[in-house]
């Protein structure tokens, strides 16, 4: 048995009623002229890029093979440039002399990372705790205040 | 392409709001039926794909400004109005309008509507999407929802009143 509708929903009904008719009356918004040049400009600028220009699924395998040798071999002469930097006194006089300005930057990570695997794990929890309950207090602020401050006018 | 403009455009204009991001998502709408035009070409359902990418395109552009101030939206009680939809009441007459002008109107009254409200009823009346479908779209509550739909309603009727535009009319 259906209950009746008490009159703030029969109100409620009708103006969902009223406002349905309203909108689907709309027509389609009518698309801009320029639209249809856009996209087909957009498509023969695409075409015409050079194939380096455009996604590396759509480079030529070759292209790809080479690329992925050629970053194979960067990272090879990065690791062994890391290699001379993290152990100067071994490497030879010239790169001794290249690499002595920044030779205190592999000896601060080494000294970091003591000190990390040093510390005891309760500190690290207890570190990022209180960061979380600090952020947390900052935005619980900052939302009271937009609140109290802003919404209200 | 000419077929489907009209559609693609007013579903991200709806959305959207604004007419400058509405005719950005068309053009991406169509270059990517372009990139997927093998599959596209002979589909019974190329209009309905369009309009699926046209939604998503347009809602993840609404949603990414949302996000910014959802939070501080979501705080503020239920009971505070928005003052920009204190509109006067018609004064009883019943305007006769043509349908383009009756149209138009329309448009302009939805155009003032704040997002936090013209959003969901767009979603509801145009896009035929079940408050469940715009709560979990939108990330926020199904109360709110209901509620932003049914006070977009009440100022749309508002506005609408305020220019002769009444049941009567329609």
């Amino acid at each position: 048995m259906n209950t009746p509708l008490n009159p703030n929903e029969q109100h409620e009904q009708r103006l969902e009623r009223f406002i349905d008719k309203v909108l689907r009356d709309q027509p389609p918004r009518r698309a801009p002229a320029e639209l249809e040049s856009k996209v087909m400009a957009e498509i023969a600028r695409r075409a015409a890029a050079p194939w380096w220009q455009s996604s590396f699924s759509g480079w030529p395998v070759a292209a790809r093979l080479l690329f992925i040798i050629a970053s194979a071999g960067f990272i090879t002469l990065v690791l062994k440039a890391s290699a001379i930097i993290m152990d100067p006194i071994d490497a030879g006089a010239r790169s001794a002399a290249l690499f002595a300005d920044v030779a205190w930057i592999p000896s601060l990570f080494m000294t970091l990372g003591t000190v990390f695997r040093d510390l005891p794990s309760l500190w690290i929890y207890g570190a990022v705790a209180i960061l979380g309950a600090l952020y947390l207090t900052l935005f619980g602020v900052s939302a009271a205040a937009y609140r109290t401050l802003y919404a209200p006018r | 392409m000419r077929a489907y403009q009209d559609m693609v455009f007013s579903t991200a204009a709806r959305i959207t709001g604004r007419d400058g991001p509405a005719e950005d998502i068309a053009q991406q709408v169509f270059l990517k039926a372009y990139e997927n035009f093998a599959q596209l070409r002979l589909s019974p359902a190329a209009g309905g794909w369009l309009k699926t990418v046209a939604r998503n395109l347009a809602l993840n552009h609404a949603t990414r400004y949302r996000r910014r101030w959802r939070f501080f939206s979501e705080m503020r009680s239920e009971e505070d109005d928005d003052p920009e939809l204190e509109i006067a009441q018609p004064d009883g007459e019943v305007a006769d309008f043509d349908d383009d002008t009756r149209r138009a109107i329309v448009a302009e009254a939805l155009q003032k509507l704040p997002d936090h409200r013209r959003l969901p009823l767009v979603l509801y009346h145009f896009e035929e999407m079940s408050y469940d479908e715009i709560a979990r779209q939108l990330g926020i509550s199904l109360a709110k929802v209901k509620i932003d739909i049914l006070r977009a309603r009440g100022a749309l009727a508002k506005i609408l009143a305020a220019r002769g535009l009444t049941a009567d009319c329609f």
